[in-house]
């Protein structure tokens, strides 16, 4: 890839082959965070694809730093945007539960070495909080993996504070069930 | 419990980093049209920008440069000219030397007819020696004569005379038709006066005085007809031109204002009589407007929107090249101040947009900021009516305020949009020349 910071002031400019780049590179970055919130794959991509639709159209507000980190700054946008662009969608669809299981084609598992038993664990654990009812799930995400505070939940799906919190607090233990339930499916297979 | 969660909630975090997705097949293709194709600005073409505004903004500058320099110039002019004392005294000179003059044209007439007649001499003359012995009497070759002719003999230098009658008519008409020519140069012929000229040279250094004087007279009197002149001027027909600048305002069918625009640029007009002018310009105008989605019309623009798109509500602005061409009443006239109205028609070149739509797109909500660079005309775009004031801030310039409105005859822009403007020019023109 070229220079980040080229790149960004191509963006910038609405140069389609910079967007193009932009979009071909960290595709997959951002399919990997709105697959956590939105459980069709398909659904999910779509989501990916206004996201960048979002970002592309706002480049403008981008505010650029150092070359060193540009991209950093970016990514931190582009998540951003991904995880507005997927509560916007959930919403849209009233947090309701999605039915139907997750098929298998949808996971890359390339690596034939010691550690694809870790990524088939990781993309369990992944199936897990998916499998969450949508608000906890939300939830979820935004406080533990995503790093937000409550008070940013409670802003961001208008709702109480103490109302998040017990939604995570929720979903951690339909998570610690499922994960024990995980553990002891494995064990009998073993 | 509390390590339990933490050590959960760690090993989901790995999870999230580690998990391995199909990131699938490109959708680009899906992408780029919701992008808008005609957004893109190259950096060299914001640069041709950049000089084309340079270019503008230095020629209002030499334009205005060139307003007041000639303003300057007229000013210093007016200025060489003498002032109500210097010119009393000139004018007392120009008296006596009249009076001198016509006393002596008188003695030389009656010298002339005695000479002539020969009656009248008190030295014996010959019948051809007429003239001869008049050239040697002024010459001092005589030594008697009447008192009238020692009079003028004091009063004329000698050598004066050493012409013939035909050569001095020579001179006085060489002399006149020079003077005419400088006089009328500074078209002040109808105040110069002739008869000082028939009159002969009395004396080298009286008569060189006398036409100056006679001149800076002529002078001060072709400036004052000049003056007199443009006065009339104003009321007749002139080319004038002049810078305008001011804010305007700009809204689409009543529902609301945005934010401040401009507009900038020159005028220049013909006076057609006292009161009518015809006037026309070139500005440049930025126009900002908010509008509902429902008076957005892309269908009458060749610009494609994503099929799939609804507006519902947009943000714009618009960089505009105006030609405005109107007619201009001075229905308060006086000598410093003046009031009018003018209405006419604007013509538009439109020449950039930048659109913030929200629309619906595909049924979900977005925001989406989208840059034109395309040139449509309008022609006409809009009626102009404005009221306006001007007052003379110099001998050639004045100074003008002009509210105006702008009534959309067409809508402008990717989505036609019905933009009405009202705003303030405030600007300076010079006074009409001829």
């Amino acid at each position: 890839m070229e220079n980040i910071t080229h790149i960004i002031k191509g963006c910038i400019d609405k140069d389609h082959k910079y967007q193009k780049i932009i979009y071909e590179h960290y595709r997959g970055f951002a399919l990997k965070i709105v697959f956590r919130y939105i459980y069709r794959y398909e659904k999910a991509v779509d989501v990916v694809n206004d996201g960048f639709v979002k970002l592309f159209n706002h480049f403008t507000r981008f505010e650029m730093g150092d070359d060193a980190d540009n991209e950093k700054i970016l990514m931190g946008w582009l998540k951003r945007i991904m995880i507005n662009t997927s509560i916007d969608e959930l919403r849209k669809g009233n947090m309701l539960p999605q039915i139907g299981g997750i098929p298998d084609h949808v996971w890359d598992i390339t690596d034939k070495n010691d550690d694809a038993d870790q990524v088939v664990m990781y993309n369990d654990l992944i199936v897990l909080i998916k499998e969450l009812p949508p608000a906890y799930c939300t939830v979820f995400n935004l406080y533990v993996i995503d790093g937000y505070t409550h008070s940013e939940i409670a802003d961001k799906l208008n709702m109480p504070i103490g109302t998040s919190k017990s939604n995570l607090s929720r979903a951690r233990m339909l998570l610690q069930k499922s994960i024990e339930k995980m553990e002891d499916s494995k064990l009998c297979r073993i | 419990m509390q390590d339990l969660e933490n050590n959960m909630d760690e090993l989901l975090r790995k999870a999230a980093d580690k998990y391995q997705l199909k990131a699938g097949a490109s959708n680009w293709d899906a992408i780029v049209p919701q992008l808008v194709s005609n957004s893109i600005v190259p950096a060299t073409q914001k640069k041709n920008n950049l000089k084309r505004y340079t270019l503008l903004l230095l020629l209002l500058f030499l334009i205005a440069g060139g307003i007041y320099t000639t303003y300057m110039v007229t000013k210093t002019n007016l200025n060489v000219l003498p002032k109500p004392s210097e010119k009393n005294s000139m004018v007392n000179s120009v008296k006596k030397a009249d009076i001198m003059n016509k006393e002596v044209a008188e003695v030389y007439k009656k010298q002339k007819q005695k000479i002539e007649t020969g009656s009248e001499i008190n030295y014996p003359l010959r019948k051809n020696e007429g003239k001869e012995s008049i050239k040697n009497m002024f010459a001092g070759k005589t030594n008697s004569g009447s008192g009238a002719l020692n009079k003028f003999k004091q009063m004329r230098p000698t050598d004066s005379y050493q012409v013939s009658k035909i050569d001095r008519n020579k001179i006085s008409l060489q002399e006149a038709e020079s003077i005419l020519k400088m006089a009328s140069e500074k078209s002040a012929i109808r105040q110069f006066d002739l008869t000082n000229l028939t009159v002969p040279d009395v004396s080298g250094k009286m008569a060189k005085a006398n036409t100056k004087i006679v001149q800076r007279e002529n002078s001060e009197d072709s400036q004052s007809a000049l003056i007199r002149e443009r006065g009339q001027q104003q009321n007749k027909h002139g080319i004038y031109v002049g810078v305008v600048a001011g804010p305007s305002l700009n809204e689409v069918k009543s529902q609301g204002l945005k934010k401040t625009g401009f507009d900038i640029g020159i005028i220049a007009g013909y006076q057609l009589n006292s009161k009518m002018s015809i006037e026309t310009g070139l500005l440049f105008a930025k126009k900002y407007y908010f509008s509902d989605g429902k008076y957005f019309n892309p269908g009458k623009t060749n610009i494609s929107m994503p099929a799939s798109m609804k507006v519902l509500s947009l943000e714009g602005s618009s960089a505009v090249i105006e030609v405005p061409v109107k007619l201009k009443y001075d229905f308060a006239k006086g000598n410093i101040r003046n009031w009018f109205f003018t209405t006419g028609f604007s013509s538009y070149i439109l020449t950039h947009e930048n659109n913030d739509y929200r629309a619906l797109i595909n049924g979900s909500q977005q925001e989406l900021s989208v840059k034109y660079k395309h040139k449509m005309s309008y022609f006409p775009g809009a009626v102009n009516l404005s009221i306006g004031h001007e007052f003379k801030t110099g001998k050639q310039t004045k100074f003008r305020i002009e509210p105006y409105l702008q009534i959309p005859l067409k809508g402008i822009g990717v989505g036609s949009m019905p933009v009405t403007t009202t705003g303030l020019h405030i600007g300076i023109t010079n006074l009409p020349h001829r």
